[in-house]
């Protein structure tokens, strides 16, 4: 059974070096995901969305002991759970892909990728995959981009993860759209 | 793009987006110069920048049905970006994604046994689950693993595994490969010079000629599938998974792998099926010139930045394909006129009538750059990358021919055809984690018979590494415990070495589990294997000589065994001559050590033994018609008949010492490599030590260093090395130079400076009898005088500061060790200094010419003394108060240092003047520096300006500096070799 205090011991231990620590943390998260989701469901709303962030943030607040949890830890956790988070956005833009074009062909025709193009949202497996490259370029880059847009972290929480300061990240920040504004612009300006 | 140059555009563009946007077209162009690209960059990021678009604030929202609907746990296997960072799979730990390919996901992910980064292609789910599929792609995987070029991205292995322990989720299939950071040519086209266009063509010609070879076909090259590595190294990836990917499919085969193992990024799932051949837009059955066609697409759009054959639609692209011609116009005119034919040839729609073979357009290339290079514009390094003249005649054939002199180059071979081969030297330096293991007895190192690929034991002997010389680095064969003596099969397929006393083994060079062939049965020294299909081996069991075993295993059998009527101690080292009808080994001596040793050679038809050279070991034969072997300690080489089994002409000096415990390999090509340095057990380094006992090194390869002694300008160390020859070296300190200052084949040694100049030096040396004196030019140049001829053993210790005196010890059968002097003019008159029935030695004449200091035992031990000097029966003080050995002055004689009887440097301060005036010894710092053997000399120096100590280190087992760390390759060394030992 898990309980708000194993989650916040294994952050602990996570962040003092002990990566099986992660291996456990992941499904937790990931566990937790659901089951807010779940709840979403069984509500009596009928918009039955969630932004990414608030999401992890919810799930932050049900999974970790707030007393215990110290800035660093919180950090981490965020860490973690921005990646989760991007990692089903994108498993689920793929599954959607997939299903609608059917099994075996993978190839868009340009009207289909002219309707990807023409939504006006960025698509995700673009944005996934300008990440890739950015990674291959600058990993420190990537990963601010992970927290910020799929884990919804301040510019202070950011810098904490990635051990820079505020001001750093501001500066990096701005790059980093920058660069993303230019691969991906074409992609998905009408 | 190269981590250096994005870091450069993030700093341009942090500081450009920092100001005002008028300002920032003048701080740009300022900070940029003339690279136009580089601001380009920048620029492109500044437009960006103000037109935010908002990218990552419409990132969509999740619908929590979706959210709700997912699995109930996390399971890697299912879902394509499921590894997570820090998660294992096997030996490797994923880092981070790096995108999504064709074959499933891939991470960067970090090799923990070999500490090394890779990429892990990670295979589908139901790709893995999949026995037959699963079984197949094994196989091919296999096949492309063998792939081993420096222009191709290399498959280290398949890794099968569970992800996380305990977990009780499914196995993970994944791919191992060469990770290689850097940009795409699809990154790059549009930015490349036509010299950069022919460079890459240069490289990937290679690469496909690599595989060509070994008939594996790519099937889907196109610029997103070559990478250009941080140094410039084109690598081409995902060599023929196009068509694992097919078959593990089990797909339409009308469905080619451009379209249907499409990227699932946005950029391909647009990609248009531009590179494909006729051949395989029709479904048609394929071979390796439908890469060549893919070839010439790729360089037409390097050199356009545009596709040759492109359409709005799949349909539209395929159709150009079958029917249209590129826009041969878009071509620009600087394109040389052979390389238009080479892409026109390339592109040809019949595959019959298409160029058959890329060997054509290395050589097309090739001539191209030699063009471009006569005129000035060439670029250096695709030069310096072509293999050797060797390999690209051997590949030459009538029909390519052909295709030479369509392309215009005929006129190439036959000029190029007459220059001897280049000899060229490299350096490999395994990282530490791979450090080269040294034998001492067996080779430890080993040379494909085609010489493109050097195998070392490594690992503190726990691994074999396998080197390509074309490649960066090593790939490596773990798992052993005690392996040495690597060997390699006459196709160079295998290698075959030991481990321990109990196995002989062989393993694939591509890896593999080993295989054990047999026992040995004692520490193997030196292995041969033959294209007979016998392996020839000696061990150090000196009962028996060589020994041979199949290598498909079984029981060795006895070939020779040392004849000891004849003096003979064993049978070692063991190399089959080309034939395989003949084995030469070295008959070592049972007295007289290695330089009594003798070159044989065994008549395999007949049994019979032949000595071929006395005095020498380690003999092997070299293509060019020569034996190399080892004699007194240098490496000879001489003419060998083969036909005849028999030496002619007269044995060469080729180098003044032999490789680390023999640590050579030759391949019958003529290619060399050794382990540079004699490095013995015993080896020491040198370092400096300040008076607080803070050391630091002298970049100085570890030797078994003793008496180092600083010349008067402080600028070279003289220094007695005994660990190849029994000889004096200096070291240059400003050059950082080791070199041999004498060569006797006896016994130099206590070397001394002889002042005020520091021309000569002055040493002891068993020549011609007992240890007497001797002098040469520290230079080297001129004879070697001989000072003193005596019966009793002379040990040169200092000489005064004036020159005129060497002082030295002298072991009397009377008197013991007496201090001595010898005039340095044309009497060499030799008189006592300090003579009593007690040992007096180390006497050192202080810079002022005022005092003698030694040492000397009649306490019972030794203590240092000083006398005044010359009139050394005027005075008598004894200096240290708890014993002491080896004084030695300050240059202002104002101090004396010695070392204690636990080794430790202790200082008297002098106070000048007529009489003797001292203090008490005090300790500078402790004795951890090597007070060398069982010899008495001094075995340090001080500093010409006092403030630092020349010690020598002993180089414990932790200590790195002792271990060789490199390895020398010298290709075509047979012309070295040819021209400095004419064969008959």
């Amino acid at each position: 059974m898990v309980s708000p205090r194993n989650v916040t011991a294994l952050l602990g231990d996570w962040s003092r070096g002990d990566r099986t620590a992660l291996n456990q943390l992941l499904p937790l998260v990931y566990a937790e995901l659901r089951r807010v989701a779940a709840r979403q469901l069984r509500s009596e709303r009928s918009d039955h969305t969630l932004q990414p962030t608030a999401l992890v943030h919810e799930v932050f607040i049900r999974l970790v002991d707030q007393r215990e949890v110290d800035w660093q830890n919180r950090a981490h956790f965020f860490g973690v759970a921005a990646n989760v988070m991007r990692r089903i956005l994108v498993d689920h833009a793929r599954r959607h892909g997939a299903s609608k074009r059917g099994e075996g062909v993978r190839c868009l025709s340009i009207d289909e990728a002219n309707d990807v193009a023409a939504s006006n949202e960025t698509p995700v497996l673009a944005l996934n995959h300008a990440l890739d490259r950015l990674e291959t370029i600058d990993a420190e880059l990537a990963k601010l981009v992970e927290l910020r847009a799929f884990g919804g972290l301040t510019i202070e929480e950011a810098a904490h993860v990635l051990s820079v300061s505020p001001s750093t990240v501001k500066r990096d920040w701005r790059t980093a759209k920058a660069w993303l504004t230019r691969e991906l612009g074409s992609d998905i300006r009408p | 793009m190269t981590d250096e140059r994005w870091a450069r555009v993030k700093a341009l563009f942090q500081s450009a987006v920092e100001r005002a946007p008028e300002e920032r077209d003048a701080f740009l162009a300022a900070a940029t110069g003339d690279d136009a690209a580089l601001r380009c960059e920048v620029e492109s990021l500044l437009t960006s920048d103000l037109s935010d678009i908002g990218v990552l604030d419409r990132l969509p929202v999740v619908s929590a049905s979706v959210l709700a609907a997912l699995p109930t746990s996390m399971d890697p296997t299912r879902s394509h970006t499921s590894l997570a960072a820090g998660l294992r799979v096997g030996s490797y730990e994923i880092v981070a994604p790096l995108g999504a390919g064709a074959m499933g996901e891939v991470y960067r992910a970090r090799d923990t046994k070999l500490n090394r980064t890779v990429a892990l292609k990670v295979l589908p789910e139901r790709f893995a689950l999949d026995p037959d599929r699963s079984a197949r792609f094994t196989r091919e995987a296999q096949l492309l693993a063998t792939l081993n070029h420096p222009n191709i991205g290399a498959i280290y292995g398949l890794e099968e595994s569970n992800p996380s322990t305990g977990s009780g989720q499914p196995a993970v299939q994944a791919l191992v490969l060469e990770l290689i950071e850097g940009p795409t040519l699809e990154e790059r086209i549009g930015s490349l010079s036509v010299t950069e266009a022919l460079t890459i063509a240069r490289q990937i010609a290679d690469a496909l000629d690599a595989a060509h070879q070994k008939g594996i076909i790519h099937r889907d090259l196109k610029p997103a599938n070559i990478k250009i590595s941080r140094d410039g190294v084109v690598k081409v990836l995902d060599f023929g998974l196009a068509k694992v990917w097919d078959g593990a499919r089990q797909s339409d085969v009308s469905l080619s792998p451009a379209l249907t193992g499409i990227d699932l990024g946005p950029r391909t799932v647009l990609g248009t099926p531009a590179y494909m051949s006729p051949e395989q837009a029709r479904g048609q059955s394929l071979d390796r010139r439908t890469d060549i066609w893919s070839f010439g697409c790729v360089l037409y759009e390097m050199l356009t930045a545009r596709v040759p054959f492109a359409g709005d639609t799949i349909s539209d692209t395929l159709a150009a394909i079958l029917d249209r011609e590129p826009a041969w116009a878009a071509l620009p005119a600087t394109v040389p006129a052979a390389a238009r034919t080479l892409i026109r040839r390339c592109l040809e729609k019949d595959a019959r009538q298409r160029i058959a073979d890329i060997s054509v357009a290395q050589f097309v290339l090739d001539d191209v750059a030699d063009v471009a290079s006569a005129t000035g514009s060439g670029n250096a390094a695709a030069i310096a990358r072509r293999p050797p003249m060797w390999r690209r005649l051997a590949i030459l054939s009538g029909t390519w021919l052909v295709g030479v002199a369509m392309a215009g180059t005929a006129v190439w071979f036959a000029v190029r055809s007459t220059a001897p081969p280049r000899v060229s030297r490299l350096l490999i330096t395994p990282p530490s984690a791979a450090a080269l293991s040294v034998g001492v007895t067996g080779h430890s190192l080993a040379i494909t018979p085609d010489g493109t690929r050097v195998v070392y034991v490594g690992a503190n002997n726990t691994a074999l590494f396998v080197r390509a010389l074309d490649a960066l680095d090593a790939t490596s064969i773990t798992g052993f415990s005690d392996s040495y003596g690597p060997f390699v099969s006459p196709d160079g397929q295998w290698i075959g070495f030991f481990e321990g006393v109990t196995s002989l083994k062989k393993v694939a060079i591509t890896g593999g589990p080993a295989v054990t062939l047999g026992r040995p049965g004692g520490t193997a020294i030196g292995a041969s294997w033959s294209t007979d299909g016998t392996i020839i081996f000696a061990t150090n069991d000196r009962t028996t000589g060589l020994h041979r075993i199949a290598d498909t295993g079984g029981d060795p059998t006895v070939l020779t065994r040392p004849n000891r009527t004849k003096g003979e101690d064993d049978h070692l080292w063991p190399e089959i001559l080309p034939g395989g009808q003949a084995v030469l080994f070295t008959i070592t001596a049972a007295t007289g050590g290695i330089d009594q040793a003798q070159v044989a050679i065994l008549d395999l038809r007949t049994g019979t033994q032949t000595v071929l050279i006395r005095g020498g070991s380690h003999a092997r034969y070299v293509s060019s018609g020569h034996l190399v072997y080892a004699a007194a300690g240098r490496l000879q080489a001489v003419a060998f008949d083969l036909a005849r089994l028999a030496v002619v002409g007269t044995p060469v000096t080729i180098h003044p010492e032999v490789p680390t415990n023999a640590g050579l390999a030759l391949a019958p090509d003529g290619t060399l490599v050794y382990i540079p340095g004699g490095v013995s057990p015993l080896a020491r380094s040198l370092v400096w030590v300040d008076r607080q006992g803070h050391e630091t090194p002298l970049p100085a390869p570890a030797r078994d260093y003793a008496f180092p002694r600083l010349s008067p300008d402080g600028t070279r160390i003289a220094i007695y090395i005994p660990d190849q020859e029994i000889d004096i070296w200096l070291w240059d300190l400003a050059r950082a130079k080791l070199t041999r200052a004498t060569f006797d084949r006896g016994v130099d040694i206590y070397p001394v400076w002889r002042p005020p100049d520091g021309r000569q030096i002055l040493f002891s040396s068993v020549r011609a009898g007992g240890v007497n004196l001797f002098a040469q030019a520290a230079d080297g140049s001129g004879d070697v005088t001989r000072l003193t001829t005596s019966p009793n053993v002379q040990h040169a210790t200092s000489v005064t500061p004036d020159g005129t005196r060497l002082v030295f010890a002298e072991i009397s059968p009377t008197t013991g060790q007496d201090v001595m002097q010898l005039r340095l003019d044309s009497t060499h008159a030799v008189t006592p200094l300090v003579q009593t029935p007690f040992n007096e030695r180390n006497a050192e004449v202080s810079p002022d010419g005022r005092w003698l200091a030694y040492e000397a035992n009649d306490s019972g031990r030794f203590n240092i003394y000083v006398r005044p000097f010359p009139d050394v029966s005027s005075g008598y003080w004894q200096v240290s108060t708890d014993g002491g050995t080896r004084p030695l002055w300050e240059r202002n004689s104002r101090e004396l240092f010695y070392l204690s009887l636990t080794g430790a440097l202790m200082r008297v301060g002098v106070t000048p003047g007529r009489t003797w005036a001292a203090t008490a010894p005090t300790k500078l710092f402790d004795g951890q520096y090597g007070a060398s053997a069982n010899q008495s000399g001094r075995t340090y120096d001080v500093a010409p300006d006092g403030k630092r100590f020349l010690m020598i280190k002993a180089a414990g087992s932790a200590d790195q500096t002792a271990v060789p760390t490199s390895l020398v390759v010298v290709q075509n060394w047979r012309e070295e070799l040819k021209r400095l030992v004419p064969t008959p």
